[in-house]
């Protein structure tokens, strides 16, 4: 107590200097009247009992010391006098001031708002609530330890929601396939029904109207027969154009009318669903007939596990349910099984973790050369004041306080810098967010971007580390040395090769060896990015519009049936205007068509399997998507009419089976169509042409041998429709759908979209944000370490003078001056660029996944990458070098 | 140094007190005359430490200060006990005699030990 009260009145006092001075000498003043007093009475002479009374004194201003050391908080003064002084010089060098502080900003803003736009934005997979601890039940065959069956019938997921232990929920779910019709044009859409709690447990608040309830899931007591529907963003975006004012109204699912109540957020993509409908809990098995209509009898189910629970403690519990209600379902299960559990962020998205990593790998570095940035600042900055913290030394700082002094300094540069990078982070978060819309960022609507905290904390953490850190290095590169050295030499001589000099000149090796690193990361990530989008299809994908075509069922069935719907179908698209071409096929590019056995062609007998990917197309297809005749013809319209049998094949075919012989006029039969009811069997098709490639399996997969004939073989399965426009594809929709529906209703469109779109599913948005997120931190960090490098050069130049004065006295020409400045920094920038090359050498492995197209040795990158390095290097030691030629010989000399 | 100084500094601020409960308020002066006539010879001090003794003192609120006139007409500023600083020197003459009883008895050799004793 006294002891805070004895400090509260410290405290206060401390403003009150002038007061206490003033009272403390008057109170000494009468003190030694008094004795002098008393002294005289005693008989001194008026000196003498001065004198003594001076002396039992202690001394006048000896007492004053001590009494204001009581008086005030004395740290808290030397404290307030280093900041003062700290400021002073920070703002006498405000160019150094200015530079540090706008590395430390650049560091901490952009690390923090680059993690933060794409972890939240764009990485994290899941919108849902709880994503971490989402877990997909699936049930394994003992025998293989195979996974057996991931979909239960509805009362075992009530069975496991209501007995098990460890979850917090468990929701079930599956798909449905309905027809919509609208304007009476029928298209197939891809549904998906979720149990009454689905709402609560995924934790998404719809993006209009309303979600799902217990209500909605009881009106009819199934699925089918629910009145209500919740549509995805991306179908109220296609059928509905975002009109808002579709809440409320009906639309056709399955020719009954559903109320919409309301859209999910665009990240909302659970199940690839068109559309949300509820089942109730209690509902009964599905009949046959319902069944026929889209009831699922089977649902997938995924639960919340419990915090800190095991894999096995959870398997354990629903194993013991499982093997109660598979008593029921004897059919539905193996002989022996287990229940096993997976969670689903790493089910769903598996690379997720790497792609984390390669984000918080390329800001790590960003943030590395920042720090290293500043480091060589405060080492430049310092060494030259080397001379005066000497001088200060000689005159009587002591150690500790000179340390104090210079942590102080560093403490307000780092803070400045830290609070400037934090306000940059938020205000550049602002600005992304206020352009979330615009491309390349795309950011997700409803994506909640905030400032991820941790990555903002160890951002100022470690940059504020650095600063305090290298701020300090004068206390150990100048205090510890003999005082004259430093007076007569260091801070001029830059030829002294201290350890401060070794020490700046690897921070600025390092910084670079860092840029080129994210710089050849980045060139890595654009070379994968251009050889995704620009990837050679064999055919040209723009401008193709593609659908499925369902058929309903026990109708079109042979194909003479399919030919009659399809050829007029066909012909009437022909004649829309803005359609080049239009073509049927089984299967989409990329797809390779339905077959991929072996063959059987006379005279050329094989040991191996001769596989073949087959697509039954119509005439139009070669051109649709623009393949090249390079053999023989193509099929004709004759051809499909009459189901000859003839075949287009492709080059790579003729490569591996025919070798250098004419294939046109050889049989080859598909033995895949002996195994099927409705197609040909022991059907040799005469190949009458040979045509150009093209991709018709995955995009990492090579061509495979391919056999086009007509469409007309056999009416087995769904067909698929391409249309070559010379217009916006989509546009053409509306008419197709209805041409379609013309011929008749009962077929549907699904799925349809451009070409492209749909490779994009290949594509998808990873290697574009890879590019983005490594091209951003490139350029950054470049940028930095050539301010970097700039402080450097220029502060070794102004060491120099004396020595290039000298050297011009002597006669160097500017030439020769500007040709040495440039080689210690060419020498600099080498170094750094070799060590950025072995380093990027050995970490290019762990981006392998992450490439696409391209090696990972990729001599562009690891050629482009440094030469730009080079160059914007030599432009930064450029104007330090400029100013070198500038030196007057006579002034320099002078210096001394 | 600094221990001497602390143990110093406590026991100064101990005898202050007492001097101002035995003459009621009186100047730093004073004060200082006091211990060191009190003390004899044995006591030879610097008057100038007596401040911050004094400041602490009164910063902890056992004195309080006021600026008044000295039995010669000079003016001086006297200090005086407030009731923390009764308290306090109650508290401070206890542990003190407590601390000097220990030390005797230590120091005379004839602790409670008996058959340590030869």
């Amino acid at each position: 107590m006294n002891f805070l009260r004895a400090c509260a009145i410290r405290l206060r006092n401390m403003f009150r200097k002038q007061n206490m001075e003033r009272d403390f000498s008057e109170e000494l003043n009468s003190h030694l009247e008094m004795h002098i007093a008393d002294n005289l009475r005693a008989g001194m002479s008026p000196q003498e009992a001065r004198r003594a009374a001076l002396i039992t004194l202690g001394g006048v201003e000896q007492t004053k010391e001590n009494y204001r050391d009581r008086w005030g908080m004395p740290w808290l003064d030397t404290l307030a006098q280093d900041f003062g002084f700290g400021a002073r010089i920070l703002r006498k060098n405000y160019g150094f001031t200015l530079i540090a502080v706008a590395a430390l900003a650049l560091g901490i803003g952009f690390s923090s708002v680059v993690f933060s736009i794409f972890y939240n934005g764009v990485l994290h997979p899941f919108p849902y609530r709880d994503a971490d601890r989402l877990t997909a039940i699936t049930a394994y065959d003992l025998k293989n330890n195979e996974e057996f069956r991931s979909y239960f019938h509805l009362d075992e997921v009530i069975a496991f929601r209501n007995e098990n232990h460890s979850f917090d929920d468990i929701v079930g779910y599956s798909g449905w396939e309905a027809i919509y019709t609208a304007h009476g044009i029928s298209e197939s859409l891809h549904g998906c029904v979720l149990t009454p709690n689905a709402m609560d447990f995924w934790g998404v608040r719809p993006y209009l109207g309303r979600g799902l309830s217990e209500q909605d899931a009881q009106t009819g007591g199934s699925a089918a027969a629910s009145q209500v529907i919740l549509l995805s963003y991306t179908f109220w975006k296609h059928a509905f154009n975002e009109d808002k004012s579709i809440l409320g109204t009906t639309m056709m699912l399955n020719a009954q009318p559903r109320t919409i109540i309301g859209v999910m957020p665009p990240r909302f993509v659970l199940f690839g669903a068109d559309f949300y409908v509820p089942v109730p809990w209690n509902r009964p098995e599905a009949t046959f007939q319902a069944m026929m209509n889209g009831e699922p009898n089977y649902f997938l189910a995924t639960g919340i596990v419990k915090p800190n629970l095991t894999a096995e403690t959870v398997a354990a519990d629903l194993d013991q349910i499982a093997h109660r209600t598979a008593v029921k379902y004897k059919q539905d299960y193996p002989e022996k099984f287990r229940i096993g559990t997976r969670l689903m962020s790493e089910a769903i998205v598996g690379d997720f973790k790497k792609t984390l990593l390669v984000l918080i790998g390329s800001v790590a570095l960003l943030l590395f050369i920042s720090s290293s940035n500043v480091a060589s600042l405060l080492l430049v900055h310092n060494s030259a004041r080397a001379k005066e913290i000497a001088l200060r030394a000689a005159l009587g700082a002591s150690r500790g306080r000179l340390i104090r002094q210079l942590l102080m300094e560093s403490f307000i540069l780092g803070t400045i810098g830290c609070a400037a990078g934090s306000f940059l982070a938020y205000a550049g978060l602002r600005t992304a967010m206020a352009m979330r819309d615009v491309a390349p960022l795309q950011i997700p609507g409803e994506a909640d971007v905030s400032l991820n905290m941790p990555v903002l904390l160890f951002a100022v953490g470690v940059s504020l580390l650095t600063t305090l850190l290298f701020g300090l290095s004068p206390a150990f590169f100048a205090v510890g040395k003999d005082v004259r050295d430093n007076l007569q030499g260091a801070g001029v001589n830059a030829k002294s090769s201290d350890r401060g000099n070794r020490l700046r000149y690897a921070l600025v090796v390092g910084q670079v060896a860092l840029s080129l690193l994210l710089l050849v990361f980045a060139g890595l990530m654009i070379r994968s990015f251009v050889a995704v989008t620009h990837f050679d299809y064999g055919f040209s994908t723009r401008n193709i519009l593609v659908s499925e075509v369902h058929f309903p069922a026990h109708r079109y069935e042979s194909a003479e049936d399919k030919r009659a719907y399809l050829e007029p179908a066909l012909a009437r698209i022909a004649a829309l205007p803005g359609v080049t071409h239009v073509a049927t096929a089984i299967g989409l590019p990329l797809e390779g068509g339905p077959g991929t056995r072996d063959v059987t062609i006379p005279g050329k007998p094989h040991a191996e399997n001769w596989t073949t990917a087959i697509d039954a197309v119509s005439e139009g297809y070669f051109q649709t998507l623009g393949l090249q005749l390079l053999h023989g013809r193509l099929l004709t319209a004759a051809d499909v009419a009459s189901a000859s049998r003839v075949a287009v094949v492709n080059r790579t075919l003729v490569e591996k089976y025919f070798d250098k012989e004419d294939p046109v006029g050889h049989q080859i039969k598909f033995n895949e169509f002996d195994e099927m009811p409705v197609t040909p069997h022991d059907a040799y098709y005469e190949i009458v042409g040979v045509v150009s490639d093209f991709r018709n399996g995955r995009v990492e997969h090579p061509t495979l041998p391919q056999a086009f004939i007509p469409y007309t073989f056999s009416g087995v399965g769904d067909r698929s429709l391409l249309v070559r426009t010379s217009v916006e594809p989509t546009s053409l929709l509306n008419a197709i759908r209805q041409i379609m529906s013309d011929v008749d209703s009962a077929p549907v469109l699904a799925h349809a979209g451009t070409l492209d779109a749909f490779l994009d599913q290949y594509e998808l948005v990873k290697p574009r944000f890879r590019v983005i997120s490594f091209s951003v931190c490139a350029g950054i960090g470049l940028g930095l370490s050539m301010i970097g490098l700039f402080g450097v050069m220029a502060y070794s130049v102004a060491l120099q003078t004396h020595d290039l004065g000298v050297r011009m006295a002597l006669g160097a020409q500017a030439g020769n001056i500007l040709q040495l400045v440039l080689r210690q920094g060419l020498f600099l920038v080498g170094g750094g660029v070799i060590v950025g090359l072995i380093a990027a050498a050995l970490c290019v492995r762990l981006l392998e996944s992450q490439l696409w197209g391209v090696s990972a040795f990729d001599v562009g990158a690891f050629v482009l990458a440094p030469l730009a390095l080079l160059i914007t290097g030599l432009l930064a030691c450029y104007l330090p070098a400029r100013r070198a030629t500038l030196v007057d010989p006579l002034v320099a000399l002078r210096y001394e | 140094m600094g221990d001497k100084k602390d143990v110093w500094q406590g026991t100064l601020a101990l005898m202050v007190l007492k001097t101002l409960d035995v003459l009621g308020p009186q100047h730093g002066y004073g004060i200082a005359r006091r211990i060191e006539q009190t003390s004899g010879d044995l006591l030879a001090v610097n008057y100038g430490t007596l401040y911050p003794a004094l400041l602490k003192l009164e910063q902890e609120g056992f004195i309080a200060s006021e600026w008044g006139v000295s039995d010669n007409n000079r003016r001086a500023k006297f200090y005086k006990l407030t009731r923390a600083g009764h308290r306090q020197l109650h508290r401070e003459a206890r542990d003190w005699a407590q601390t000097t009883e220990i030390l005797a008895r230590f120091l005379s050799g004839k602790g409670p030990v008996k058959d340590g004793a030869r």
